[in-house]
């Protein structure tokens, strides 16, 4: 049963996917979810001077989770990881500045951090701009090829086998030429 | 089976048969012709002289019993070198040639009177009877009966007058056709030349009395009477007492010609008994038939009628008055009342339960009349309408009747009017025997119903006559009696061209299944198929069946004309590779003629289950690209969208791979600025 509604979910998705139709539900956030909260939270507090420095540091990718569409989190990760990029030199440095409160406030109000910390975002966003065009452009030419492919398998289906090998499916392409 | 040999015509006046024999056209031998079958000299490469007889299809010759005949030992028959068809040039047909050695001297009757041979009374029996009592035990071990048992084919041997005679030629027509009614007794006299059946031994022993009858009386005739006349007296009076008449005989051939001039088959002698009488066994002869007289006599067409036999004979000339006198109730008193027999009571009121009850209006008065002579007198033949014919006679005149083109829904009636079955069941026969020819006739009747290939009346003539060569109209002016000729036929008329690949007809099918069913058995659903491929192929199959049958070799005209109607056949290989192959297969296989080569292409089973499972598997493929196709149509219309997911995905992993590099660098660079070693 459990199987059953796995793969549901997943066709679902992949349909959704590819073709950019279909609802999903969103769900809630499940225990699991919230016992991960719970700890960010609790060491966000222990950590306080870390957790105020990548709170302002990720905001390009806490924006891209709260604003992108459904479904599309694999962009949200991609600017997240370069935005986690740009913030390591300032966390490094918070963390040998003594790692208290007016240090990270120091490191926050340096504009050369917010502009680092922004523009490794940015770039996060670049890469998911060139590399999904450069896939999608390849995945597409690549089901044109495989289009064409299976038209001349069945043209030599036909060709050897006659008009009956169709059974009741449509061949008036051939006809076409298609 | 007969045994056709090639032929090729030597000259006008010489017709060859076979390698080593040439009949001459120009020189008869009117003395051993048979009926309408005549005799021809015949010579082999060495010069020897034989006697050819020469039969057309219409005389229904004995093709069926020339291994019969030739399985017969005694000297005294004529000897049978050969026979086959034969393309005989002074009409342009094919006839049924046999070539008999020629050892015989003159006919016992000669034009009107019988030859005088100077035999004495030891001499007749030596000479004479003695032999012909040698033939008929050799005819009732292979189970032969000869029908032309006549004084003018009885030929003296032509080594001298102390030698035994030799009976003549008795296949060349059909079994009693060519004899006078003299020759037979009352029950066959009076049915058509055709009509009289297959015969049996105890005709030939019949005709045997005949002619010794006449032999000893040395007249080619018995008496100044008609034929019609003779056979009236032998009705009344019985075959012995007319024949012999006021004969003077001596007293001990008079008691085998009793014996073996019985009126009845049953009580007629056999082979034992004359062997017995010229062993010198007295034999009591068969008891005479008696007829019950009527206790006073019927009037139909002015003439009194105390016998129920003699009102049977005359029944038919009048069937309006036959039918009054059936209707009104006079006939059914005279029977019941005034003759008073239980079983000619018992035939009449069946007769009457059929036409509907005492009073009720005759329909069919010739149907009437025959039915009445039937219950009148059981031993006589069926006479119905313009054509008379024993039980068993049927056959040959059908077959004579599809020969020459007549209605042949006169033998339809026949069949269905249950005339054969009254006219069986009423002659005193053998049970077995009956339930027979009930079975056989019952047969017929099933097939008249079906119009399918292989029945119809066709069929009947093949069943009721096994004789008759294959009528079909395609092989007019041929003779086929087997699947040699059957395909030599076909190949020639080949060679005159418009020939179509669907040769077989309702007669061929007809024929070949009554004499060999389980080699056309198979075959039938593909002849009698709506679809015409599957009839070429059942056409194409049965000459392959032939050909392998009859080890004719080569047969490349018959072969082209089914190579070019093929086109269609091929398609039962739906691979158009295995297709191309099969065909060029075929066409190679037509070349050198063999039929056999051809079928096994065409339908080998093997490999059209092969085909067959491939294209299950090629069907199959197709759809699921068909499915695939359609999938990626639906998916590629948005180019926009069309792999953005998996471009996000992998764009993600670039970028998480790109952040990890870059973090560990920083963190590289960090430390080792700050811990300097």
């Amino acid at each position: 049963m459990a199987g059953k509604k796995k793969k549901k979910n997943k066709d679902k998705g992949g349909a959704a996917g590819s073709a950019g139709g279909g609802k999903v539900k969103r769900k809630g956030i499940g225990l699991k979810g919230r016992f991960f909260l719970a700890v960010i939270v609790v060491a966000g507090l222990i950590f306080l001077p870390t957790s105020m420095l990548l709170l302002v540091g990720m905001l390009p990718s806490l924006v891209s989770v709260l604003f992108s569409s459904k479904g599309v989190g694999a962009k949200s990760s991609t600017v997240a990881a370069m935005n986690l990029a740009g913030c390591a030199p300032f966390v490094l440095d918070l963390w040998s500045s003594g790692n208290d409160f007016e240090a990270s406030v120091d490191i926050l109000f340096s504009s050369q951090t917010i502009m680092v910390m922004y523009l490794a975002a940015a770039f996060g966003y670049m890469i998911d701009w060139v590399v999904t065009g450069l896939v999608s452009s390849f995945l597409y030419q690549k089901g044109i090829l495989r289009m064409k492919d299976i038209r001349k398998r069945q043209k030599f289906i036909i060709k050897r086998w006659g008009a009956g090998v169709a059974g009741d499916v449509d061949t008036g392409w051939t006809k076409k030429g298609k | 089976m007969s045994n056709p040999k090639v032929n090729k015509n030597i000259g006008s006046a010489h017709v060859s048969f076979g390698s080593d024999i040439s009949i001459n056209t120009s020189k008869r031998l009117p003395k051993y012709d048979n009926g309408n079958s005549l005799a021809y000299r015949a010579y082999d490469t060495k010069n020897t002289k034989f006697i050819a007889i020469v039969s057309g299809v219409e005389d229904l010759p004995r093709w069926d019993a020339v291994d019969n005949y030739n399985s017969l030992a005694d000297t005294s028959f004529m000897h049978l070198i050969r026979s086959g068809a034969v393309r005989w040039p002074l009409d342009g047909n094919q006839k049924f040639v046999f070539i008999y050695s020629d050892n015989m001297g003159k006919a016992l009757l000669g034009q009107e009177e019988i030859h005088d041979v100077g035999w004495r009374h030891p001499d007749i029996i030596e000479l004479f009877i003695h032999p012909m009592a040698r033939m008929f035990k050799e005819m009732d071990s292979k189970n032969f009966n000869h029908g032309s048992v006549r004084l003018s084919n009885i030929y003296l041997s032509v080594s001298g007058k102390g030698d035994p005679i030799v009976l003549g030629d008795a296949l060349s027509v059909y079994p009693g056709s060519t004899q006078s009614s003299v020759y037979f007794s009352p029950s066959k006299a009076l049915a058509d030349p055709f009509g009289r059946g297959g015969g049996a031994l105890a005709d030939d022993i019949y005709a045997f009395g005949v002619c010794l009858v006449l032999f000893l009386r040395k007249t080619g005739h018995i008496t100044e009477l008609s034929e019609e006349e003779l056979i009236n007296k032998k009705i009344e009076i019985g075959s012995y007492a007319a024949l012999i008449g006021s004969g003077r005989f001596q007293v001990s051939f008079l008691e085998l010609l009793k014996g073996i001039l019985h009126d009845d088959a049953n009580l007629r002698w056999g082979v034992d008994e004359i062997f017995s009488w010229l062993d010198g066994t007295r034999l009591a002869p068969g008891p005479l038939i008696k007829k019950k007289k009527a206790t006073r006599p019927i009037t139909f067409m002015g003439k009194k009628y105390l016998y129920a036999e003699y009102l049977a004979m005359d029944i038919h000339k009048s069937p309006s008055e036959a039918a009054d006198m059936f209707e009104n109730g006079v006939l059914g008193l005279w029977i019941v009342k005034s003759i008073d027999e239980s079983g000619l009571t018992e035939r009449y009121e069946k007769v009457l339960d059929r036409n509907g009850g005492l009073g009720a209006p005759v329909s069919d008065k010739d149907l009437l009349v025959s039915q009445l002579g039937l219950v009148l007198n059981t031993m006589l033949p069926v006479r119905y309408k313009d054509k008379s014919f024993t039980y068993d006679g049927l056959g040959a005149m059908l077959a004579r009747g599809i020969i020459s083109e007549d209605n042949l829904s006169y033998y339809s009636d026949v069949l269905n009017l249950g005339l054969l079955d009254q006219a069986s069941t009423g002659f005193d026969l053998p049970q077995s025997e009956v339930v027979d020819n009930l079975k056989l006739y019952d047969a017929c009747r099933a097939s008249i119903k079906r119009s399918k290939g292989g029945y119809g009346i066709e069929r009947c003539a093949y069943l009721l006559c096994g004789s008759a060569p294959c009528l079909s109209p395609k092989l007019k002016g041929y003779f086929v009696s087997g699947y040699r000729s059957c395909l030599v036929s076909f190949e020639n008329i080949c060679k005159k061209g418009n020939q179509i690949s669907l040769f077989m007809d309702k007669h061929l099918i007809a024929f070949f299944s009554v004499h060999d069913l389980n080699l056309i058995d198979n075959i039938l659903y593909d002849l009698n198929s709506t679809n015409k491929n599957q009839q070429i192929l059942g056409n194409l199959r049965f000459a392959a069946a032939m050909q392998k049958k009859s080890e004719v070799s080569s047969v490349p005209l018959l072969a082209g004309i089914f190579l070019d109607s093929l086109s269609d056949v091929y398609k039962v290989y739906r691979n158009s590779d295995t297709r191309k192959k099969i065909k060029d297969g075929v066409r190679v296989a037509a070349e050198a003629g063999d039929l056999v080569g051809m079928v096994d292409l065409i339908g080998d089973e093997a490999l059209l289950s092969v085909d067959d499972k491939c294209f299950k598997a090629a069907s199959f493929e197709y759809k699921i690209l068909h499915n695939e196709y359609t999938r990626y149509n639906k998916r590629l219309a948005n180019k926009k969208i069309y792999g953005v997911v998996e471009g996000r995905n992998v764009a993600a992993v670039v970028s998480w791979i790109g952040a990890i590099a870059i973090t560990m660098i920083i963190t590289v660079s960090f430390l080792s600025e700050r811990i300097s070693f």
